[in-house]
């Protein structure tokens, strides 16, 4: 760097989950060198539940996110199944499970696009940033809020139908589950059903039309081409609670295709950095450099072949009608993805509540037991990989955990560089605008900086403009 | 708007962080020993959809940690405020509160209950001594004062802090 170099701080990010924070730096023309997104906090958990019983991996280590606890809970659960033989569950148990994780997925979502994007998304990315909140969209469009508060109650409901509580729950466990679903239970979701399906399809025309209203800003917003990663069924569809691994090249051709769960090391390698306490998983076969990738929900869009519910799949189609059929690149697509992924949620979520085996009564299965377990399931805002070895003692010997906000970590980073050149990059003066603009890129990933590190609390915006001689030239603060 | 019950219980805390646990320990005692026309409910946090539980009672009762008002502990009258922004990891009863009014059309009264609570550092799942006392002291009270309507005759001006799960001060809690 120059000796007139600077540096500009966002911390912490706003209207993400977690923390981290941005620093930009500017060369004496106040262009762009570098620009990083750093994850501030350290997790903790793959080192101390070593020496923990295998059977509390499904609730402990869920502990370390309040957003998308049900799919840390589910993905442990996973794992530990093939510790304790009970890979092949009951089909009362693999559906109470499902269901508990589309619910999870419904919520997830919605609270996302809802509350913490839809800001930018309505108001615009320089409206003023007293009304670019949830606040404003109450004040705006009651009818919104109320249907975002009430998506997301219907999701929790769910989660706590199937694992006793809405967060931190205690369903899933090794071979099973540990209730099913009462007819009592069933009907009282039910009755909201139809509703909740208006609601989905309101919700994603209202992100696509966004970004077909905005189609010039979102091609080229924070994007930039990459491969992609998800589990996919057997037959290619989407299914976000089991399959094997497939990753597509930026032109949509195959890397790697149904590679079994346990096998996920044969193919993803994670690599780290002195200045992220995140680290930077990669695909095996492209190298550190090459191999980076994207998960979540324009991921699992670009990966599946078809989705298994109708309204889904034709929102699909026209989705991928955008791109020629072609790998969707636009960040900001993520919005639309995610809420083509509400609509197949509830599809889901009514499929299952309609099938008799959630009254079933056969929970837990047993077998062989085996010392190591992975599971892979696709969280919210991504593919998650939870694997596990076990002593002959029970007691947990190792642990990995991939989260889907660390398979985006390279992804994000290159975004957030993406806007400072484009917004920053020769600017005399640093706006809030332009500010919002890197956080909007990171939040169409919507990352969980918690589950990436274990980090929770407050979170303002502070920017500081750093001389080269260390001394804060310029400060900024916005609180959340 | 039908009210199930007239009083909302909301606990919060996490049992697992010593004191932090007032809130759910609260929430056990009125499960054991209900009252009438008093729901209960108890969370790790406020979140969003408690809004929803909020807006089907007359009036609602945020009940957490205090790690440093009153003693035994403190009843407050909450106004919703606006919430600039919200996630899952922290949400604050005054948004709740902000979301039922604004977005589902609440008109009912709110308060905070601040339990005061001491140790919150350590991961141990029992209250302190001190700290069980004035549950006790609360429970009692809160029992008298729904069960004869007189709720409102025991709120204090005076302003307290909550206690997040890392044992920091909320500041602003109450109003």
């Amino acid at each position: 760097m120059g000796t007139h170099a600077r540096r500009i701080e966002i911390s912490p990010v706003t209207r993400v989950e977690g923390h981290g924070k941005v620093t930009i730096h500017l060369d004496e023309g106040n262009r762009v060198i570098d620009a990083r997104l750093h994850i501030v906090e350290f997790r903790g958990f793959e080192r101390f539940i070593q020496g923990r019983p295998y059977w509390e991996m499904p609730v402990a280590v869920q502990r370390l996110c309040g957003i998308c606890p049900v799919s840390h809970h589910l993905c442990a659960a996973k794992a530990i199944d093939h510790i304790v033989g009970g890979a092949k569950l009951t089909p009362t148990a693999e559906k109470m499970r499902r269901l508990m994780h589309y619910g999870q997925m419904f919520q997830s979502h919605c609270l996302h696009f809802f509350h913490l994007a839809s800001p930018d998304l309505l108001f615009g990315f320089d409206s003023d940033p007293a009304t670019r909140n949830v606040m404003g969209i109450i004040g705006t469009n009651r009818d919104l809020a109320f249907q975002a508060i009430m998506m997301r109650k219907y999701g929790q409901e769910i989660i706590r139908a199937t694992s006793g509580k809405k967060i931190h729950g205690t369903g899933a466990i090794p071979g099973g589950i540990n209730k099913s679903l009462t007819i009592a239970e069933r009907d009282a979701l039910l009755a909201d059903i139809e509703q909740m399906k208006k609601w989905s399809r309101h919700a994603l025309d209202l992100a696509r039309r966004y970004t077909l209203a905005n189609i010039d800003l979102v091609k080229t917003f924070a994007s930039f081409e990459s491969n992609y990663i998800s589990i996919v069924r057997r037959d290619g569809a989407m299914d976000l609670y089991d399959g094997g691994l497939r990753a597509i090249d930026a032109n949509g051709g195959p890397i790697f295709d149904h590679v079994p769960n346990p096998a996920y090391l044969d193919v993803i390698r994670e690599g780290v950095r002195s200045w992220s306490y995140m680290k930077f998983p990669f695909i095996r076969s492209l190298g550190e450099e090459a191999g980076w990738y994207r998960v979540g929900p324009l991921a699992r869009i670009n990966t599946c072949d078809y989705i298994d519910t109708p309204e889904a799949e034709a929102a699909r189609l026209e989705f991928k009608a955008l791109t020629n059929g072609r790998p969707n690149h636009m960040t900001m697509a993520f919005h639309w993805a995610r809420m083509i992924e509400v609509v197949h949620s509830i599809e889901m979520i009514e499929r299952l509540l309609n099938d008799s085996d959630l009254q079933g009564g056969d929970l837990v299965v047993s077998g062989e037991r085996a010392r190591e377990g992975v599971g892979i399931i696709e969280a919210p805002r991504g593919t998650l990989f939870h694997h596990y070895r076990v002593g002959e003692d029970d007691l947990v010997t190792m642990c990995n955990l991939i989260v889907s906000t660390t398979s985006n970590n390279e992804a994000m980073n290159r975004s957030v560089r993406r806007v400072a050149e484009d917004c920053l990059s020769g600017r005399p003066q640093i706006t809030e605008g332009m500010l919002n603009r890197i956080e909007i890129a990171i939040r169409a990933y919507d990352p969980c900086l918690s589950c990436a590190t274990h980090a929770l609390g407050k979170m303002a915006l502070v920017a500081e403009i750093i001389g080269p001689d260390g001394v804060v030239i310029d400060h900024k603060v916005r609180e959340p | 708007m039908k009210h199930a019950q007239k009083i909302l219980l909301l606990a919060m805390g996490n049992p697992a962080r010593g004191d932090d646990g007032l809130g759910p320990a609260l929430a056990s005692h009125f499960e054991r020993h209900p009252i009438d026309g008093l729901g209960v409910m108890w969370n790790y946090q406020a979140s969003i959809e408690d809004a929803a539980d909020v807006a089907e009672h007359e009036s609602v009762i945020f009940a957490d940690a205090s790690g440093s008002g009153a003693e035994p502990f403190g009843l407050h009258r909450v106004l919703g405020v606006g919430p600039r922004s919200l996630s899952s990891h922290d949400v604050a009863p005054e948004a709740v509160i902000t979301l039922a009014r604004q977005a589902l059309g609440w008109q009912g009264r709110a308060y905070l209950l601040g339990i005061r609570g001491y140790e919150f550092g350590s991961f141990v799942e029992r209250l302190s001594d001190r700290a069980a006392e004035n549950l006790s002291v609360a429970a009692t009270q809160l029992s008298v004062h729904i069960a004869s309507g007189t709720l409102e005759s025991i709120v204090t001006d005076a302003p307290t802090t909550t206690i997040d799960r890392h044992g920091a001060p909320w500041p602003n809690a109450t109003h």
